[in-house]
């Protein structure tokens, strides 16, 4: 297998750099929280209100400094009362920031899913582009001829070494996160927000496994993996750019639109040039489409479906000289 | 033919090219191939030989035509007796990084077959020293060595072999050609062996078909081949040498030095069916033969009057007969053409 060697290398930058990378970032970005680093924080955070009481103390005790101050009572000119608590949680005084779960736990869960996406679309592609460029395909068509049963079996294992992939990410980040938490941070996620950070990993899983599942077709149909990194670069940067600008409509429809619909919670929103008129009778000159991501999943499905048939049919009857 | 392992009848396959007419590689292709030994498969480049490899193992796909591996139908049967069937096409292809050993244990495993029978395969195509090398580090000699032992990794009742001899050295293929006698010898198993070293197909087959454009000009066992009827070549002696050649060219005769032959040399007649008439024409001329010796052909003359007349005849048909047009040979293989129009 010519890309064993470099689907290793993958893994191992991967796995390397997830280990280098995730506790660097915890080490240099935040802070441990113990009741030490907690102390010092409320510390500095009543010595800034201390100041702040000083401050107003000051300007009480003293003369207004214009005509215009003068006018008005010390109250009034002076900076309100400010306790130590209103100067925010203890946290904020911390030498570098604290790891809130519901800050950092869906965007970098969101990050590493389209990296992951990325990372299968290119496994996909490599696997199955090289046993077509190489004609290892033959030797394997000699043991077992029936091709659907090949094109089943090589498909199938790849979408669920991608869920595998996928669910092993959301796995990780949210272990990592755990103890991220633990060591960083405090836990602020409530019960919601731990059901979408599960819906995401979901619908991220399910970006991953069209991801993959392209990058084998896509080398099904152009017989080499070059091909299939060719029809993904055209796709997104030639069609979609060329639609987006010739028949902005149809943007909804996007491939890329839909798979960064899929990924959003809310969905993404396109928008066109057309004039309208609302519902209160003013003039619009942008119409804005959500396109949300049970839109995005279905586009989707429909489309893998579809190419999927196209492929099977294709490998079906191909003759392989 | 009910001990046929292959049954080939009317076998059409085209192929599209890109702004240019479809090439016929297999013209109403009919070929049986008995149970048992080895069957040598011969043609020309471009002749069909390994096209038809690839439709008997369902690589490509047949415009028209019947074909039967041990009773079941082709294309559509494959499946049922694809464990029974083992095959070498052309240069063999592995997954280049991975091991010979590895290669071969992933088909075992498709295979349903046990690990041992991996080191049995190696062990017999002498490839078990370096088994545990990267494929793509494998001389071409190896990777032949390695292609062989995958065909053989079920036990197959058939093997098809294609050029098994590519890249081998004489010891090689040596061990190869012996390899392959034993297994056609060992009557479970039966070979087919595409090859054009014609003196190793003459040395290991029972039975030959000789493929030119796209059919089958030719089958039946090597002696048979050899002793076709009335084209022996000649090997002639006259007491007027010079004169002897002029009068059998005059006759219609291809005549040819014979190097080695002594003082004064002697000439070859090519494709005689009378040796009666030899003599008699050069007597008519007052030329006495002083030696004529049917000379033994050889597979590769038998191979090239073949196919060398079978393209003449194709090309005549075309439109494009070539000017000269001499030979028994090529009247011949024009009767068998309009037999089978």
């Amino acid at each position: 297998m010519r890309s064993r060697r470099w689907l290793r290398l993958l893994t191992l930058f991967a796995v390397v750099g997830y280990l280098i990378v995730i506790p660097a970032i915890g080490v240099t970005q935040f802070s441990r929280v113990s009741p030490q680093t907690l102390a010092d924080a409320s510390a500095r955070r009543d010595a800034l209100a201390a100041q702040f009481a000083d401050r107003r103390e000051q300007c009480l005790s003293g003369p207004a400094r214009s005509a215009q101050a003068a006018r008005l009572t010390p109250e009034q000119r002076c900076p309100p009362r400010l306790p130590a608590e209103e100067l925010g949680p203890v946290e904020q005084f911390l030498p570098k920031q604290v790891f809130v779960p519901s800050e950092f736990l869906g965007p970098v869960l969101t990050a590493l899913l389209w990296l992951t996406s990325i990372a299968v679309f290119v496994v996909g592609a490599h696997w199955i582009g090289s046993d077509l460029a190489t004609r290892v395909i033959v030797t394997q068509l000699i043991q077992e001829p029936r091709r659907t049963r090949v094109f089943v079996a090589k498909t199938g294992l790849l979408a669920v070494v991608a869920l595998g992939a996928a669910v092993s990410v959301v796995a990780v980040w949210t272990t990592s996160a755990a103890l991220f938490t633990a060591a960083f941070g405090r836990n602020d996620l409530t019960v919601n927000q731990w059901v979408s950070t599960v819906a995401q990993g979901g619908r991220g899983a399910a970006l991953v496994l069209v991801s993959a599942v392209a990058g084998a077709i896509g080398a099904f149909l152009t017989r080499s993996a070059a091909g299939a990194f060719g029809a993904l670069v055209g796709e997104l940067v030639v069609v979609e750019l060329l639609i987006g600008s010739v028949l902005p409509r149809w943007q909804e429809w996007l491939p890329g639109v839909n798979a960064r619909a899929l990924m959003a919670q809310d969905g993404v929103i396109v928008s066109y040039p057309e004039e309208w008129i609302d519902l209160d009778g003013t003039l619009r000159d942008t119409v804005e489409v959500t396109v949300s991501s049970a839109h995005g999943g279905i586009v989707l499905a429909c489309l893998m479906t579809v190419l999927v048939m196209i492929a099977w049919a294709d490998w079906r009857r191909r003759d392989l000289t | 033919m009910p001990d046929a392992v292959i049954e080939i009848s009317g076998l059409r396959k085209s192929f599209r090219r890109r702004h240019r007419p479809r090439r016929v590689a297999l013209d109403g292709l009919d070929l049986v191939v008995p149970r048992g030994g080895v069957h040598g498969f011969l043609g020309p480049n471009g002749s069909g030989k390994t096209t038809t490899i690839r439709v008997l193992l369902g690589l490509c796909r047949p415009d028209s035509g019947r074909i039967r591996i041990m009773g079941a139908d082709v294309p559509r049967s494959l499946p049922a007796v694809i464990s029974e069937l083992g095959a070498l096409v052309e240069t063999p292809r592995f997954h280049p990084e991975s091991s010979g050993r590895f290669n071969l244990g992933l088909l075992a495993r498709a295979g349903d077959l046990p690990p041992t029978r991996v080191e049995e395969v190696l062990e017999l195509v002498g490839l078990r020293d370096r088994a545990g090398d990267a494929f793509s580090g494998y001389s071409l000699g190896m990777k032949q060595r390695l292609g062989i032992a995958a065909a053989l990794l079920g036990r197959p009742r058939l093997v098809i072999l294609d050029e098994p001899g590519n890249g081998l050295d004489p010891e090689g293929l040596r061990d190869v050609r012996d390899l392959i006698r034993q297994l056609g010898s060992q009557g479970h198993t039966t070979v087919l062996l595409s090859s054009h070293l014609l003196p190793e197909v003459q040395s290991v087959c029972d039975r030959v078909s000789v493929l030119a454009r796209g059919r089958c000009v030719a089958s039946g066992t090597v002696a048979e081949l050899l002793a076709a009827p009335g084209d022996a070549d000649l090997q002639v002696r006259a007491d007027r040498h010079d004169a002897a050649r002029a009068v059998l060219e005059d006759a219609g005769w291809q005549v040819s030095a014979m190097t080695g032959s002594g003082e004064p040399p002697s000439w070859r007649v090519h494709a005689v069916a009378d040796r009666a008439a030899v003599t008699s024409t050069l007597a008519e001329r007052r030329i006495y033969v002083t030696e004529l010796i049917p000379l033994q052909r050889d597979l590769e003359s038998a191979y090239l009057e073949l196919t060398a007349a079978h393209s003449e005849v194709a090309d005549a048909l075309a439109g494009q007969a070539p000017a000269e047009a001499r030979g028994r040979g090529r009247g011949r293989a024009q009767g068998e053409e309009g037999e089978r129009r």
